[in-house]
């Protein structure tokens, strides 16, 4: 059996103060559901600043978005107190958009502005454009009360002129000055019978429709659908009587001022049904119910609320980066159940990687994870969640070595800036030529030694002549071995200071906002985990 | 493995810290030998001939080329730390000069006084050999003032061996002694000439010394001139015959005493010098193989000879017979040519003479020829072997050599003609060589 579909929504509120937060709220607003009692109603409703005709507001949103504004403008002007200019911005709004709520309100203020005339002009055109109108009598009494106000005054304009003061006007009598709201209902399929009760005491007991009697409420409005109703503020019953083969729909629904209340029903087919509304905290998550595991049967994406048959459901809720979560959810006929869902982020995250230079290497310790090339797509490394702390590596370059928390269940964008090193030449020539000239000068401070010790044999022998050219040759030897020391040890200190020199940065990890897998079942690219 | 850097460093900081290039000034300063530098004026045969002189504190040695050569340099050598390396004066016996020329002799002298040609008295001269001076010919004479002079010769001699050599067109080999002291006689003799001659002190009279059987070959080819009992003894040697020829200089002239033949080559060097401490001078000769001892006193006590042959007994003036031997880094005696010069002196100032034998083609730390002086005690044992630092084969250290006199010791002078070098050596090895700054 098919079941029938249903939402609402308040996609506004009627006056300033209400202005913004209540729009696009989602779920119960303004319109209460009061009950879903026996017969499934999925109410979306939409709380527009103006009435229409059904088939404008089926146009869609930007119709509504534009009676709003003019609802919004008179309503506006009328709470300031400036009756004649929210009438005529009412009377604008009828223009463009005819629907008899924005009659009935410009009479409300051509009243407010004494203006009986204008405002007998207003409720005429009222009854005209609807004439059984639930509040008909109502109108037709305001008439009867402004016809009277006109001829009183008209009376006390034609009599003669007596001495001293002139006789003042009749005062106007106190005016009912509460906006009305539309209500327009609509339903799948079109023609089912309306009936529409309102409540008239504050303590009457909740509407039952199998009840024949049910004190305290008035049946004010019998139609088919679809059909839009100009109703004033209070609490109403919306019964949708058997109809073919689908069964009866009711919901109270309270009616604030200058409203539009829309409902949508999809009329069930007998079923009893309950409402099932799934929340959770993670974006985009799929619900699948009374899936067989081929994630073929998606329900919804959350939040989502529907009609459900009554009994033990299988909920599966899925999530990119999240652990999916399955759980049985009893549904009994006429609940209102939400259920919220705690997701938990995966174990694991991928780190999305690429660098400035042509090639990079990523080790974690001695492990090898993966390699990027420049012109490639990003390497993408599964990771566990949690700190690690990588190498990244590329030729001519830096060594990158920084710790990364890996997020749970996210893409975390890296980008390694990977610093050319410091040139070395001249490093290590001036080292080449420390190691060579310290090497000299080793070989000629030893040579010098030995030529030392052999002179100085030759003196205790009483040999040693003074015309020996291994004194020369040592004492050349000996500033030679000093010379090379020196020049050794200063391009030594050249050389060291040249290899700790580095005017470059080091390279560094740039990272990048978080991002939320695409899919449930995300795998990275290349690497390993 | 962790004190390895450390021990690295500090080998490298004590090669460092050794490299200190004072050590070898220090070196440099009071070796024990001092090479004399050759001067420019003297480009080839350096040391072929030397001669020593010492008058008091000045002490002062002649080294000149061959006698074909181009002269001669003064080096003043002072007392040890004084000595000077290069020449005082290089001016001795030039070959070729517009108003002076001169050959040098094989065997210059020294004399510390001198009488000139014209009558005025020189000190410390050497006479290296024959030539002209300024107009006169004859032994051609430079004194410490600088003043050169030419004493007579014999007319034979002016007429086959000056004249020749100032023309170039022969030279002959002259050999000339001086005796030790201030009042010296001067002995010349020319081997090839088989002539000898003399002049009595102070004098510049030559006076023919003629043996009374004749001269033999070589007569005159080395002399020596001894100072013994009051009297000089007046050697002549002829090597090539194995003679020696003794004369005794009288008021009435000289009076050959005698002659003793012997071993090949006797009389090849000659010396004079106080050996046995009698303060007489003894006579060192030498022979192609031993060198020998013989007493001045016995030598000047000898009668006059006969007109007979060479008769004389050496059992009469002989002291020591000195033989090579083998000496630390002096090896190989065969062929050393030992006794090729002699001295005789006290080395290490203990009062009592050694004898210095040249063996320039002794074997020295494994260097052929790189020759050596051996030192010979009263004994007649080799003491000591001096060599020099700078031996190289072919050296000929010890080929010409002369003693000179420190205030504490007599030193030695070697020279060394196969490297052009001269040597003044200061030390000895044998019970020290006296307070000397030079002497370890």
């Amino acid at each position: 059996m098919q079941l029938g579909r249903n939402e609402y929504r308040e996609v506004g509120a009627l006056g300033a103060a209400a202005r913004g937060s209540r729009r696009q709220q989602v779920g119960r607003g303004a319109v209460a559901l009061a009950s879903l009692q026996r017969l499934a109603w999925g109410l979306f409703t939409f709380l527009v600043l103006v009435s229409g005709p059904t088939a404008a507001l089926a146009q869609g949103t930007d119709a509504l978005e534009a009676i709003r504004t003019k609802m919004e403008e008179g309503q506006g002007l009328f709470v300031a107190g400036k009756y004649e200019e929210a009438a005529r911005a009412f009377e604008a709004g009828y223009a463009a958009h005819p629907y008899s709520a924005f009659l009935f309100n410009a009479g409300v203020c051509h009243q407010k502005s004494n203006d009986p005339e204008a405002a007998e002009r207003a409720f005429e055109a009222y009854l005209a454009k609807d004439p059984s109108a639930p509040d008909a009598a109502d109108v037709k009494q305001r008439l009867a009360t402004l016809a009277a106000l006109i001829a009183a005054r008209k009376a006390a304009a034609e009599a003669p002129p007596s001495e001293g003061e002139p006789p003042p006007p009749p005062a106007p009598a106190p005016v009912d000055a509460t906006m009305k709201s539309l209500v327009v209902v609509q339903t799948e399929p079109e023609g089912a019978p309306l009936r529409l009760y309102r409540r008239l005491q504050e303590d009457a007991v909740p509407f039952v429709a199998e009840r024949k009697d049910n004190p305290g409420w008035e049946l004010v409005a019998e139609r088919s659908t679809p059909c839009d109703l100009t109703l004033a503020v209070g609490r109403y019953h919306v019964v949708i009587d058997k109809f073919r083969e689908f069964n009866r729909s009711e919901t109270d629904i309270d009616v604030s001022p200058g409203h539009v209340h829309q409902f949508k029903a999809n009329l069930s087919q007998g079923a009893f049904l309950g409402f099932l509304r799934v929340s959770t905290s993670a974006k985009n998550a799929r619900i699948y119910l009374d899936d067989d595991g081929s994630r073929t049967s998606l329900w919804g994406v959350a939040p989502h609320g529907e009609l459900v048959k009554p009994g033990e459901h299988q909920l599966l809720v899925e999530a990119p980066g999240y652990v999916s979560s399955e759980q049985l959810v009893t549904i009994q006929a006429g609940d209102n159940r939400e259920v919220v869902v705690e997701l938990e982020r995966l174990a694991y995250g991928i780190v999305r990687l690429d660098g400035t230079a042509p090639e990079i290497t990523v080790y974690e310790g001695d492990l090898f994870l993966g390699s990027w090339r420049e012109g490639t797509p990003a390497l993408e490394l599964k990771l566990s969640s949690g700190p690690h702390q990588l190498h990244i590596r590329a030729r001519g370059h830096k060594d990158l070595r920084t710790a990364v928390d890996v997020p749970r269940g996210q893409i975390l964008p890296l980008r390694a800036n990977m610093v050319k090193k410091y040139p070395r030449g001249a490093a290590w020539t001036q080292a080449a030529l420390s190691v060579a000239l310290i090497g000299a000068s080793t070989y000629f401070a030893v040579e010098s030694n030995r030529i030392e010790q052999d002179l100085l044999a030759a003196r205790s022998l009483g040999t040693l002549s003074s015309a020996d050219p291994r004194v020369d040759q040592g004492y050349w030897y000996s500033i030679g071995a000093n010379g090379g020391f020196a020049l050794g040890g200063i391009f030594g200190l050249l050389a060291t200071y040249n290899f700790i020199k580095d005017p470059y940065p080091d390279s560094e990890l740039r990272r990048g906002r978080k991002m939320e897998f695409k899919d449930t079942t995300e795998t990275p690219r290349g690497g390993t985990p | 493995m962790s004190r390895r850097p450390w021990g690295v460093s500090g080998a490298l900081l004590l090669l460092a810290s050794g490299c200190s290039w004072d050590r070898f000034d220090a070196l440099r300063e009071n070796t024990p030998v001092v090479g004399l530098e050759p001067p420019t004026e003297i480009p080839a045969d350096f040391g072929a001939t030397l001669a020593g002189l010492s008058a008091g504190h000045r002490t002062s040695v002649l080294v000149g080329s061959l006698p074909k050569g181009p002269g001669a340099a003064v080096y003043l050598l002072g007392q040890d730390e004084d000595a000077s390396s290069s020449a005082d004066d290089p001016d001795y016996c030039p070959v070729s000069n517009s108003s002076r020329t001169c050959s040098l002799a094989l065997q210059p002298a020294s004399l510390q006084s001198a009488l000139s040609p014209n009558g005025r008295a020189r000190a410390n001269c050497y006479v290296t050999g024959v030539g002209r001076a300024v107009t006169d010919l004859g032994l051609w004479t430079r004194c410490e003032d600088t003043a050169e002079f030419a004493i007579p010769v014999p007319p034979d001699i002016l007429a086959e061996v000056v004249e020749p050599a100032i023309s170039g067109s022969r030279t002959s080999d002259v050999a000339l002694a001086s005796e030790r002291g201030a009042e010296s006689a001067l002995l010349a003799g020319v081997g090839e000439l088989a002539r000898a001659f003399y002049y009595e002190p102070n004098s510049i009279t030559p006076v023919d010394l003629a043996p009374t059987a004749g001269a033999p070959s070589s007569f005159g080819g080395t002399v020596a001139v001894v100072g013994a009992a009051g009297t000089r003894v007046l050697v002549v040697g002829a090597p090539a015959a194995a003679e020696l020829h003794f004369f005794r200089t009288e008021a009435s002239g000289p009076v050959h005493l005698g002659c003793w033949s012997g071993a090949a080559g006797l009389g090849r060097a000659l010396v004079a010098g106080d050996f046995d401490g009698d303060g007489s001078d003894d006579l060192g000769v030498s022979d192609d193989a031993e060198v020998s001892v013989l007493s001045g006193e016995a030598l000047a006590a000898l009668p006059p000879g006969a007109d007979g042959g060479c008769e004389l007994a050496e059992d009469a003036f002989l002291l020591r017979r000195l033989e090579c031997a083998n000496f630390e880094d002096a090896r190989d005696c065969s062929g050393s040519r030992f006794g090729a010069a002699l001295g005789i002196a006290d080395f290490d100032g203990d009062g009592e003479a050694e004898v210095a034998v040249g063996a320039p083609r002794m074997t020295v730390r494994g260097l052929d020829d790189a020759g050596a002086v051996l030192i010979f005690d009263q004994a007649g044992e080799v003491v000591d072997a001096r060599t020099v630092s700078t031996a190289a084969p072919g050296d000929l250290f010890g080929s010409r050599l002369v003693t000179v006199a420190q205030s504490n010791r007599d030193i030695l002078v070697v020279s060394a003609p196969g490297a052009e070098a001269a040597s003044v050596v200061y030390c000895a090895t044998i019970a020290g060589s006296g307070e000397s700054p030079r002497c370890p």
